[in-house]
């Protein structure tokens, strides 16, 4: 206990982890409580008040079909946490277990698993997420599958390097000495130790995920209309950047903080989790 | 060093040729009927079959990938679906303009990217390295997309300065020799045709080269840090020199070894990665094209851009890597001893 109260005040202390940590409070609380933040229906169409500069009726303007710009970047937070928790925990469960049963076993396995995953990292990262798209299909739901994957080989090789380092110490040993069914040894004695390097790594996942996740559907291949996305809603306001510069402004403004936000965090947690620095 | 280019340059060939049977593999990946995809829900069960034919789906699978692997080495890709032009000729034809803007972009960031990291470690803990850092964290941040669109509509829309789109003014258009508009321009002798392409080339290398900027002002930074604390850099004080010459000449020789490898790697990214840049800046290259051929399912064509701009990113981080070695000894003592 004492220790975590020691992290959490170092944590505290650093500027950038506060700054960050609450950025990223402030795009979580966004999320969850976008129904009741939002002053309009976020798909709501109305013709009559389309492309409105920003006023005290609609704080941020609205869109070419009358939609409330401001409702809609509520409800795109909510859009864009999913789009990277889904992406970071697809990532992390196939990419941390092929590391772990790499590292801990080594052999053929490790040899041929890590070799598709170096030839997976001769993707570039957005042109994997491509890839991925022209199999599947553009949708929502593929964009985050396809920036889930272009992730793997990442976590598999932390968590690979990580486990190698720990597997052969002391307490794991005597864990086998004990007789610990391998499952056991890997869950209750590896994992645990591993953990510093992929909560870095998550941390600064969630951004690159937000961004890459934008991205795709600023190119039309992720999220389609009219689904409140941020990416999606930066390509529909593009025809629009002479007469309506509004509808622009708050989804780059927030995609930008989001993606900040996470940078900072994971920073600061590798700033802090480090050993070397300590 | 002959044993360790030998041995990098092997690995090439295992890895070209699981690039060539991941992109092989990409139409078998389809859900459903990769010609049924291609052609829509409408097509008649003829078209789709015809289609198969002509896509070779019709045979075993080995079959299929040697005859695909045998045009590959003929440099035949197979025709785009929806153009009837060959793959690789389209290709060619839009590859300069994508290498050209990735050039602008790296020499852009390397430039302001190795300033920026030397003024901020020069002076640690000062406003300028502040300045520096967090320039540097918005700058990996940025969703270039957004920052497209506003360097727009400052430069382009309310300045006037720079041109919105494109790689040159079709009325100062040159004949094609190389592909690279400064040099035809340059070849033709059309000084305000090369003007005008440079112009176009600004904004778009600028927003391409923001985030490999942000990296390598990072990177410069700490190198320059890691070798400040160096016991021959306290002689190189003690000794009297000068500041710039100690920070220009002992300290930045040694710490732009990893920012040379930095620098690469961004570079094969950008090749890869210009894919939304051509997109706003509705630049001819081969990521935009690649988009467009995912959104309207012509497979073949989807093939050959990824195919392309992966094999560049493999041989420019082969270049890197053996770079790194002439710069580097202990790069290649290590990797003769093995």
């Amino acid at each position: 206990m004492s220790e975590a109260r020691r992290n959490l005040r170092a944590f505290l202390r650093h500027r950038g982890a506060v700054i960050g940590a609450a950025l990223v409070l402030a795009f979580v609380a966004m999320a969850a409580f976008a129904d009741g933040l939002s002053p309009y229906d976020p798909l709501k169409q109305d013709l009559l008040q389309r492309l409105q500069p920003p006023s005290s009726e609609h704080w941020l303007g609205t869109d070419d079909f009358g939609r409330d710009v401001l409702s809609r970047v509520l409800h795109g937070s909510r859009v864009s946490l999913r789009l990277g928790l889904v992406a970071v925990g697809l990532a992390l469960f196939v990419g941390g277990t092929i590391g772990l049963l790499a590292g801990y076993y080594g052999g053929w396995f490790d040899l041929v698993i890590m070799r598709f995953m170096d030839l997976m990292l001769a993707f570039p990262s957005i042109l994997m997420a491509i890839v991925v798209v022209a199999i599947l299909g553009p949708s929502l739901t593929n964009a985050m599958i396809a920036v889930g994957i272009m992730a793997i080989p990442q976590y598999a090789r932390i968590v690979r390097a990580s486990v190698i380092s720990v597997r052969g110490l002391e307490y794991v040993q005597a864990a086998r000495a004990l007789g610990a069914a391998d499952p056991r040894i890997l869950v209750r004695a590896i994992l645990p130790n591993v953990a510093g390097p992929i909560i870095v790594t998550a941390s600064l996942g969630l951004a690159t995920a937000i961004l890459d996740a934008a991205g795709l559907s600023f190119l039309g291949l992720g999220a389609q209309p009219p689904t409140p996305e941020w990416g999606s809603m930066l390509s529909q306001g593009r025809e629009l950047v002479l007469v309506a510069p509004w509808v622009l402004t708050a989804p780059g403004v927030a995609v930008f903080l989001a993606v900040l936000g996470f940078n900072l965090v994971g920073d600061a947690l590798r700033d802090l989790l480090d050993p070397r620095k300590t | 060093m002959f044993a360790y280019v030998l041995r990098r340059v092997g690995l090439l060939v295992p890895t070209l040729l699981g690039l060539s049977i991941l992109t092989f593999a990409l139409i078998h990946l389809v859900p459903g009927d990769p010609a049924q995809v291609m052609l829509g829900e409408r097509a008649t069960p003829e078209a789709v079959e015809r289609l198969r034919g002509e896509l070779g789906l019709d045979r075993p699978l080995h079959e299929q990938y040697g005859l695909f692997l045998g045009g590959l080495l003929a440099g035949d890709l197979g025709r785009s679906l929806k153009t009837r032009e060959k793959v690789a000729v389209e290709i060619g034809n839009r590859f300069p303009a994508t290498f050209e803007l990735a050039l602008c972009a790296i020499v852009f960031a390397s430039v302001v990217g190795v300033t920026a990291g030397i003024l901020a470690a020069r002076r640690r803990r000062s406003l300028v390295d502040a300045t520096v850092m967090a320039g540097s964290l918005a700058g990996v941040s940025m969703p270039i997309f957004w920052l497209g669109l506003l360097v727009i509509l400052l430069f382009s829309v309310q300045l006037g300065w720079l041109p919105l789109a494109g790689r040159i003014d079709p009325s100062l258009a040159v004949p094609k020799v190389t592909g690279f508009l400064l040099l035809d321009t340059l070849f033709a002798g059309r000084l305000d045709s090369f003007g005008d392409a440079f112009a176009h080339l600004i904004l778009p290398a600028c927003v391409l080269g923001t985030i490999p900027l942000a990296v390598i002002a990072r990177m410069t930074r700490s190198a320059m840090l890691d070798v400040l604390t160096q016991d021959y850099v306290r002689t190189a004080w003690a000794k009297g020199l000068s500041e710039r010459r100690v920070l220009l000449v002992h300290v930045l020789k040694n710490a732009l070894i990893p920012t040379i490898t930095v620098i690469g790697l961004q570079f094969g990214y950008l090749l890869g990665g210009a894919i939304i840049t051509e997109t706003i800046f509705a630049w001819p290259g081969v990521g935009r094209w690649l988009v467009l051929a995912v959104a309207a399912r012509d497979f073949r064509a989807v093939q050959g851009g990824v195919l392309l701009l992966a094999s560049v990113f493999v041989l420019v981080n082969l270049v890197v890597d053996l770079l790194y070695a002439v710069a580097d000894p202990r790069v290649r003592l290590a990797g003769g001893e093995e």
